[in-house]
């Protein structure tokens, strides 16, 4: 069975979702580290949300 | 031949959408080069950056100059210094991100340029510290003396590093300032210290004017500045639910904003937002009523920018939030409201003009949701701009 995909929003990179991945759990784009939140699971298709690593010291 | 720009970024705000957007525009080709799971690995015979599963070597050694966009000031100081070493033109240096850091080497460039700037004290010891034995000693009566001896009255302390107006508190009494210094912590970008800043009665808007250097030109402030204004807090920042107006800057106020920025910048190529305000005390009006009763007819249509700007979908479709994003703004200038609120603000302006401090400078500063669309400059082309000259002065 092929795995579903995700796609980064950011970079277009696609990749394997986790086996077993399900809701609001939080991977990495492997080719530019984004954080991505699985929002939701339909079949192949895989939605995603970018979420922002923020430390203390982000600033302008 | 194709020359390229890296961006540097650990997560693409909207500011980076539209610098993309903007290179775009200006036929420049842009390349993502992340800065957070990557290893940067330096050894004599190489030099290679790389995530997990892509190789960005190429692409770093492909680009004739780069843009520092991360958000983390420690990570934006390691990148400039990394493309410096690597001999990659980059924008800003590592110089202005380290003077940019902290506030009060900021205030001190600003000093020896001649700039105005708000009476700051330093206290380079923290609240608490340990003993060898691991007890604990307490200094805040030491220290709230000390800053009481400098300045007079009611203070601000803030945090020598740090945005969006965390952690900045008004001081009126011993007691709460001993109170304050109790709360406070050292952190990752304020590991030493205390920071105090006169309090200065800037009516209800203060300044963020923007600047910028091309090498081999002479700086240049842009002519129309952005007001942050309203008198819900001491602090003008919008998160706090202020307002922002666009007014032209006096002639001197662009004079000083230059000096600001070549104190920092030097002679190389640079941007900067600059954060002004003006001791405006006796030059106001006795009554505002008729101000507050102005912002107030304001705030559905700020409500509405406000809105527009909170939609998740506007990494998803960028170029539709935009437009509804900029639909919104043209909306909100059109009242008769921002027209009398801006006025007054350029009219106090060119009152208190010679009164006008500047306190910090950003030099990785949001501009695309406000700045761009109040002020006119889109700080995206600057930096491209900036960027190009380094690159073709070799």
């Amino acid at each position: 069975m092929s795995m579903p995909k995700i796609k980064c929003p950011d970079c277009g990179a696609e990749f394997d979702a986790p086996q077993d991945a399900s809701t609001g759990e939080i991977v990495s784009c492997p080719d530019c580290g984004l954080e991505l939140e699985i929002k939701k699971i339909e079949g192949d298709e895989v939605e995603v949300r970018e979420l922002a690593v923020e430390g203390e010291d982000w600033g302008e | 031949m194709g020359m390229s720009i890296a961006i540097l970024y650990e997560h693409p705000e909207t500011d980076e959408l539209g610098i993309k957007a903007t290179a775009q525009a200006m036929g420049v080709e842009l390349v993502h080069i992340p800065f957070r799971l990557v290893s940067v690995s330096v050894g004599n015979d190489a030099f290679r950056i790389r995530s997990k599963v892509k190789e960005y070597t190429g692409a770093l050694e492909g680009a004739i100059a780069v843009l520092n966009r991360a958000q983390s000031k420690n990570r934006r100081l390691y990148a400039s210094s990394i493309m410096e070493a690597l001999g990659k033109p980059v924008i800003n240096s590592s110089r202005v991100e380290y003077i940019c850091f902290s506030k009060l080497r900021t205030l001190l460039e600003f000093r020896r340029a001649g700039v105005k700037i708000p009476k700051s004290v330093f206290v380079p010891c923290n609240s608490h510290e340990f003993l060898e034995n691991m007890a604990k000693i307490h200094n805040e009566v030491s220290i709230a003396d000390l800053l009481q001896g400098e300045l007079d009255g009611t203070m601000v302390i803030k945090p020598d590093s740090g945005t969006h107006g965390r952690d900045v508190r008004l001081v009126k009494s011993k007691e709460g300032l001993i109170q304050l210094l109790e709360d406070t912590q050292p952190s990752i970008i304020n590991p030493v210290g205390i920071f105090a800043q006169e309090f200065v009665d800037k009516w209800f808007y203060d300044l963020r004017i923007v600047v910028s250097k091309e090498r081999g030109k002479p700086p240049s402030c842009h002519p129309l500045a952005l007001a942050r204004a309203g008198f819900k807090d001491f602090r003008t920042n919008t998160f706090l639910g202020n307002m922002v107006f666009g007014v032209k800057l006096p002639g001197s106020i662009i004079e000083a904003a230059e000096r600001c920025g070549t104190a920092i910048g030097g002679d190389s190529a640079w941007i900067l937002a600059l954060d002004a305000m003006p001791r405006v005390e006796g030059s106001k009006p006795t009554d505002d009523e008729y101000i507050r009763s102005d912002l107030e007819k304001l705030e559905p249509y700020f409500e509405n920018i406000k809105k527009v700007k909170r939609n998740p979908a506007k990494t998803k479709d960028f170029p539709t939030w935009n437009r509804r994003l900029e639909e919104a703004f043209d909306l909100y200038k059109r009242t008769e409201p921002y027209e009398r609120v801006r006025k007054v603000i350029e009219e106090n302006l060119e009152r208190v003009k010679d009164s006008v401090m500047f306190h910090e400078a950003n030099s990785c500063p949001e501009f695309w949701e406000q700045t761009r669309l109040m002020t006119g400059a889109n700080l995206a082309e600057h930096m491209i701009r900036c960027a190009l000259s380094m690159a073709n002065a070799g």
